[in-house]
Order: structure tokens, then C-alpha cells, then sequence
């Protein structure tokens, strides 16, 4: 119900696909597979959450925690695809001042190249 | 001395507790130095510090608010630092935060340098304040991104709510993905109760197999929902045997009620709120949160069902107004036309757009009456009955009408305008004339005015029976045209019911060339033997002027018998019923037929009922008695022939 649906590498960029409510489990999820990625040297992510209409503080404060990981490491994190509520949630809670937005993978992955 | 002297405005600029003390070491040639904490641990930690004693505080008070201790003297302190061996004892500097002992700098008691120190443990101070400032704002910052978290969700949670134009499954999920992700909640699910069965079934759910609620008949008989539906407010759940169509759950659960004016209507359930380190319980603003937001959907449930019913209550109005014949005016405070009835727009001519919000005045330009009519209504609000009035249509037609004006009074029991009911009378009158064409007045007039007078039935009931029949009319008729015939029958029976009518018989058939009138029905009266002999004398009167007329034409002249009798018959309405005769039948009936069929042409005979009854004895002679087919005994009989 919750769950990555997808991940695939796109070049340098890992490409992480959801469906469901992006809450802690779902957030942790991310985190995890996230990580295993920076073990393997990615430092690029973008999370497409087409099917994630629906995010609360806990799931964007574990994104918060991916970006301060990801910046440690000069890397970058972006999410596209965002349901306009995700969209107005990422904003309150301060992520969208440190990680880019884009309406479409495609979009996201040209401007991550 | 000047060696020794830390060099206080770059240490200001050293990050990290740990670089300080190196820094206070190097600077003061200190043997040993670090900085214990026992109280604000975060602010420590921001500050990168990390060396704290735990325990009961008195404790930790006593370790650290000291000058001067030894090793060994079981200060707590020496469990954390490692005693250098060439040091026997310590000097303590305590650090106080608002006279809160914070933890102290410990440097080995062979230094000399308190000045210095006492400088250090204040920029340490300093420091602490501000982190504890910085930390409070930190919170600050996310309580307030909290806040704006729920004040959009709230606006989301309206907005949808405000443009739904009706209360569906897609409308129940946006709302509740709303409150449960602002309440951090894991699952959640909305309820509604069946108006008819009492049955709550699930509208929306979020994280939940629908098939576990589903499954399960709920009702607000027993356990949480009797609870809620008893208190009308929200509750933090914690006992889940009383909710067994909650699936299970770690921690608490939230539910909250959809009221309606009558009581509970359905409810919002949230479970398992998410933190960063796992599930934790729900707390009361959180409940606070729910049960405002499951007070506006229980108010836009509300609004929904009002509009629907009002809705219906509207449509069952217009429809009982477009089947009604009587035209309804609806007329404001303001004097204006505020709805009229599709009758109002046949009886007046008026279209019902062109009209409405127009001033009475404007609308009944010709019909001062109705205006005058307002006016002694708005002086005296209260009902008034007009019968038999004229008003003018938009053509300039008049038409007769019985008029009722209601006065609508307000909560504030002012006058808030008025009610006219114009009953049409020029319907029922051209439905009169053209039913008393086939049918007597009388009975025309009975039926109007009751309606069991049309129930198939009868009763027996005295009654005086009339038979007049044309004497050798179908031989004569033989050696007619036949639209001859016609013509001089139609306006024979013209002549003829006209004489029955004025002295009120019932026309009960026309038979061929007969004519069968009954008196005292529907109602008697004591005057129906007399008003049937009347009726006959005044049929030969009107036959001489009808043969008068028509023997000028051309046409032969016309000669009737008549008989009468009076007697007990059955009467009522005969037939099926779909059509059916009021007539009457019995032995009086044939009687008073065969003496029709015995008078000879300008003859009336009557029987003994009748002479007997009448008060014009004085111009009847009896006659010889008549065997008459039926009657073992002859017949007494009267006769008025000239």
C-alpha cells in the first residue's frame, strides 16, 4: 500500500519511485534504499512521487534528514511529480528551500544531468 | 602573567567545546581541564559538549557546586573523567543558567589562573543561552511550520468541503487523507450511519482493508459509539474491546463525532499517530484538531441534507402547486409577486417570469379589487373570504372567482405578506351547465356537493315517479325525415325539461319518445307530489305552445299521457363504475309507467298515493279502475283530463 514501487539508476541519478501515504515507514523506506545507494557512491537521488498524493511531517522531516546526508556529501536530492498538497507540505516544512521540484521525471533527470 | 592570559576574542571565534578547552589548556598551561554537564543536554550538544553525569540531581548538585575536591572522595565526576596520576586534586568552577547549576569546568588545583577561568565559564554561559535561545526558536520555528501545516490543511479540508456540490466517497477520502496526514496519524477512517437501518457503514478509509470494517454490523447501541453518541464529543480511545471494528493498532486511536441536530450521524476514526522514533499516543490537541474539523464536516453534512430536503420539500410543493386548479399568489412584505402557481398563469394570463418580483399594484393594474382587498388585510392580518367576486384576466376577461387572502406572519409574528387562493368559479360553472344538459340539476348539484353521492348504492326512499310519453309518435315519425325527427323531438324535450327544472324533478331518462322525472331525490321534500303534478299540467300548457309553433311549420301535432305515482322504490346509483344511472326501480316505478302507458293523449292519471297527497285534490275526478300488469287487485285511479 505504501512501498517504492521502483528504483532504477538513470546514469549518475537513482531514481526512486513510491505509491501511498510517504509517512514514516514509506520515508524510512526511502532512507534506507538511499543509503545503500551513497555506500555505493551515488550522491544524485530523485524520488517520483506520481503515486504519493499524500505526505505528512514526519515522512518530509526523514526527507529533511536525506537532503542534510546527501549535502554532507555534495550531492543533491530532488522529487518530481508532486501532488499539489505534497507540494504545499514539502514547502511549509522548509524542503523545497534545499531540494528542487519538477513536474516530470523526464524534466528532473534532463535538469539533474 | 601575560602568557597565561587566554586570549578571550579568539576563543569566541573556536568551534566545538573540545577546541575551547584544548585552546584554555594550551593558553593557561593547565595540567588538566573538562567541562561536566549535568542539564541541558541539547544545548550541550548543540554546542558539541558530550561528557554528562546522570542521576538524581541533588547528586549532581553536590558534584559539582564544590571548589575543590580530591580523587577518591567518590565525586561522581572522576566516573567520567580519567584522573591523571601526578594529580591529586581539582578545582571546580560551577556553571550556572539562571542560577541553575549546569555542570562546572574542572582543572587540576595546581593552576592559578581564577580570573581567566571564571571569563572562560561565562563565555560557556554565554554560549549555553544562546544555544538555549537558538534551540527554543528552533522548536518555535517547528511548532510554527506545524501550525501552518494545519491552518492550510484546515483551508484544504473547507475548500473542498466548500466546493463539493455533494457529499460523495471522492469528497469523504480528500478530507480524511487531509486530517490524517496533519494529525500524522498512520490510518483512518469515516463512518456514516444509515438513516433507515441504523447501520454505520464505511465511507472513506486510509490504510485500512476495507473488508475488516466492512464485515462487521456497527451500530451506536453499545460500547464507544453509545459513548459518543450519548456525549456528542470527541475521545482519545484507549480501550479497544469496545471498538471491535478497529483493526489493530500500536498505540492509541482518536475518534470524534458527525452530529446532526437528532444526534450522532457518523464519525471520524483515527489511529496510531507517527514521531520520528516511532508511534506515540494521540494528545488532546490533537483531539482538539479532529473535533473541529469533524464539527465543519458534520455542519457541511448538515447543509447537504437541509438542501436536500428542502430540495424535496420544494419539489413536493411545486408539484402538489401545478396539480392544484386554484391559483396561489404568494405576495411579499414589500407588496411584490414572490411565486405564482402555473393556475394563476392559465386564470390571469399572466407568465409566471414576467411577473414575479413586480409590485402587486403593477401586476393587478386592473384588478383594484385584489389591492384593496391587500390593503384591509395588511390593517387586519387576518384571514379573509370573498365569494363570488370578478377579476379581469390579461385579456380583459372576467371571471368569477372565490378568493381567500392569508396573511404570512414571521417568527417575529410581523406581517412577512400574503397568501391569495382564487378558486375559478367559470370551470365549475361551464362543468355545471354542460353536466345539467344530461343530468338534472339536482343531482348535479348533490354530487358537487357530496362526494358518497357518487358511490354505487342505494336506499330505499319515498319518491314520485313521472312518465310522459308522445301519443302514436312512432307512426307518425314513420312518415318523417329523420333530421325532422330530431329537430322536433330536441326541441319537444327542450320544452319539456324546461317545465321539470322549474319545478324541481330530477330528469332521471329519456326513453325514445318518454320522459321519466322523479321528485325527492336526491332529497325529499314535501312539495314533490303537488310539484309533479304541477310539472304535468304545465307540460300540457307548454304543448299547446309547442304545437302552436310547429304546426306552423308544417309539423303534425303532438299528444302526451301522463302517469304519476308515489311510492317506496329503491333509488341510487345503478350501473358499473365507470358509468352509472341515478334512478330508481320497484313496483311504484312500474306502476307509475303503466299509468302512462293508460292515459289517453292530454291525459294525467294519478294514483292513490298521489291524490291522496296532494293539495290539488280539487282538479282530479276518479276515474274507473285499471288492471295493470303485475297487480292482482285493480287499481284505483285519478284523472285530470279536461
Amino acid at each position: 500500500m505504501n512501498s517504492i514501487t521502483n528504483v532504477e539508476k538513470k546514469i549518475d541519478v537513482v531514481v526512486i519511485s513510491t505509491e501511498g501515504y510517504l509517512n514514516k515507514d514509506l520515508g524510512e523506506s526511502i532512507l534506507v534504499i538511499a543509503k545503500e545507494h551513497i555506500g555505493e557512491g551515488f550522491i544524485k537521488f530523485l524520488i517520483n512521487l506520481k503515486d504519493s498524493n499524500i505526505v505528512n511531517s514526519i515522512g518530509a522531516s526523514i526527507m529533511i534528514e536525506l537532503i542534510e546526508e546527501l549535502q554532507d556529501k555534495d550531492g543533491a536530492l530532488a522529487f518530481c511529480s508532486l501532488a499539489p498538497i505534497v507540494e504545499k507540505t514539502f514547502t511549509i516544512m522548509g524542503l523545497t528551500k534545499y531540494c528542487s521540484t519538477y513536474e516530470s521525471q523526464e524534466a528532473a533527470l534532463s535538469a539533474m544531468a | 602573567m601575560v602568557s597565561k592570559t587566554i586570549e578571550t576574542e579568539s576563543i569566541e571565534h573556536i568551534i566545538g567545546l573540545e577546541n575551547k578547552l584544548q585552546h584554555l589548556k594550551r593558553s593557561l598551561d593547565l595540567k588538566f581541564v573538562a567541562l561536566i554537564f549535568v542539564r541541558m543536554r541539547t544545548c550541550v550538544k548543540q554546542l558539541g559538549g558530550d561528557t554528562f553525569i546522570s542521576g538524581d540531581t541533588s547528586t549532581l548538585d553536590h558534584c559539582c557546586n564544590v571548589n575543590h575536591c580530591n580523587v577518591g572522595k567518590e565525586n561522581k565526576i572522576f566516573t567520567l573523567i580519567e584522573p591523571s596520576p601526578r594529580i591529586v586534586s581539582y578545582k571546580i568552577y560551577s556553571i550556572f543558567v539562571d542560577s541553575l547549576l549546569i555542570g562546572a569546568l574542572v582543572i587540576d588545583s595546581g593552576s592559578d589562573t581564577p580570573l581567566q577561568l571564571r571569563n572562560f565559564v561565562s563565555h560557556i554561559q554565554c554560549l549555553l543561552i544562546k544555544s538555549r535561545y537558538e534551540f527554543k526558536l528552533k522548536r518555535k520555528e517547528i511548532d510554527f511550520k506545524y501550525k501552518l501545516l494545519e491552518v492550510e490543511s484546515l483551508i484544504d479540508i473547507l475548500g473542498t468541503l466548500n466546493q463539493a456540490s455533494e457529499l460523495n466517497r471522492e469528497v469523504y477520502d480528500k478530507v480524511l487523507f487531509s486530517i490524517t496526514s496533519v494529525l500524522n496519524a498512520s490510518k483512518g477512517m469515516i463512518l456514516l450511519k444509515d438513516s433507515g437501518a441504523g447501520v454505520f457503514s464505511l465511507v472513506s478509509s486510509f490504510n485500512i482493508d476495507d473488508k475488516d470494517v466492512s464485515a462487521r454490523v456497527i451500530t451506536d447501541n453499545r460500547g464507544t459509539l453509545k459513548q459518543l453518541r450519548e456525549n456528542r464529543v470527541g475521545m482519545i480511545l484507549t480501550d479497544f474491546d469496545k471498538v471491535p471494528f478497529i483493526p489493530p493498532i500500536v498505540k492509541n486511536a482518536l475518534i470524534c463525532p458527525l452530529n446532526d441536530h437528532y444526534g450522532l450521524v457518523g464519525c471520524v476514526i483515527l489511529l496510531d499517530k507517527e514521531s520520528r522514533s516511532g508511534h506515540v499516543n494521540f494528545n488532546t490537541r490533537d483531539l482538539r484538531l479532529c473535533e473541529s474539523l469533524s464539527g465543519k464536516i458534520s455542519l457541511v453534512h448538515n447543509n447537504f441534507n437541509l438542501i436536500s430536503s428542502l430540495n424535496n420539500t420544494t419539489k413536493l410543493v411545486e408539484s402538489i402547486m401545478s396539480s392544484v386548479t386554484t391559483s396561489i399568489i404568494k405576495i411579499n412584505k414589500f407588496g411584490e409577486i414572490e411565486y405564482v402557481n402555473q393556475s394563476t398563469e392559465r386564470l390571469f394570463g399572466f407568465n409566471q417570469s414576467a411577473i414575479k418580483d413586480q409590485h402587486l399594484a403593477v401586476v393587478f393594474e386592473n384588478n383594484s379589487n385584489l389591492i384593496e382587498i391587500c390593503a384591509q388585510v395588511e390593517k387586519d392580518p387576518q384571514k379573509h373570504y370573498l365569494e363570488d367576486i370578478s377579476i379581469s384576466d390579461a385579456l380583459g376577461r372576467s371571471h368569477k372567482v372565490n378568493l381567500t387572502i392569508t396573511p404570512v406572519i414571521d417568527e417575529s409574528s410581523e406581517l412577512d405578506g400574503f397568501v391569495f387562493s382564487i378558486e375559478d368559479l367559470s370551470d365549475l360553472n361551464k362543468i355545471k351547465s354542460t353536466f345539467k344538459k344530461y343530468v338534472s340539476e339536482n343531482i348535479v348539484d348533490e354530487v358537487l356537493k357530496n362526494d358518497t353521492s357518487l358511490e354505487l348504492g342505494g336506499a330505499q326512499q319515498k319518491v314520485c315517479v313521472l312518465f310522459c310519453d308522445i301519443r302514436g309518435f312512432t307512426a307518425m315519425s314513420e312518415h318523417m325525415a329523420p333530421h325532422e325527427v330530431v329537430h322536433l323531438l330536441n326541441h319537444y324535450f327542450e320544452s319539456m325539461i324546461e317545465i321539470v327544472f322549474r319545478h324541481g324533478g330530477t330528469l332521471d331518462k329519456i326513453i325514445g319518445d318518454e320522459l321519466m322525472v322523479l321528485y325527492g331525490v336526491p332529497k325529499p321534500s314535501e312539495d314533490d307530489i303537488d310539484n309533479s303534478i304541477k310539472t304535468a299540467l304545465g307540460m300540457f300548457d307548454a304543448l299547446e305552445e309547442f304545437n302552436k309553433r310547429f304546426g306552423s311549420e308544417g309539423y303534425p301535432r303532438l299528444e302526451v299521457g301522463i302517469g304519476i305515482n308515489y311510492g317506496a322504490v329503491v333509488c341510487g346509483n345503478i350501473g358499473s363504475k365507470r358509468q352509472m344511472n341515478f334512478t330508481v326501480i320497484g313496483d311504484e316505478v312500474n306502476l307509475a309507467s303503466r299509468l302512462c302507458s293508460n292515459a289517453s293523449p292530454g291525459e294525467l292519471l294519478i294514483s292513490k298515493a298521489v291524490f291522496e297527497g296532494t293539495r290539488l285534490q280539487s282538479q282530479f275526478k276518479a276515474r274507473s279502475p285499471l288492471r295493470v300488469k303485475g297487480k292482482k287487485k285493480e287499481v284505483e285511479v285519478w284523472t285530470s283530463s279536461i
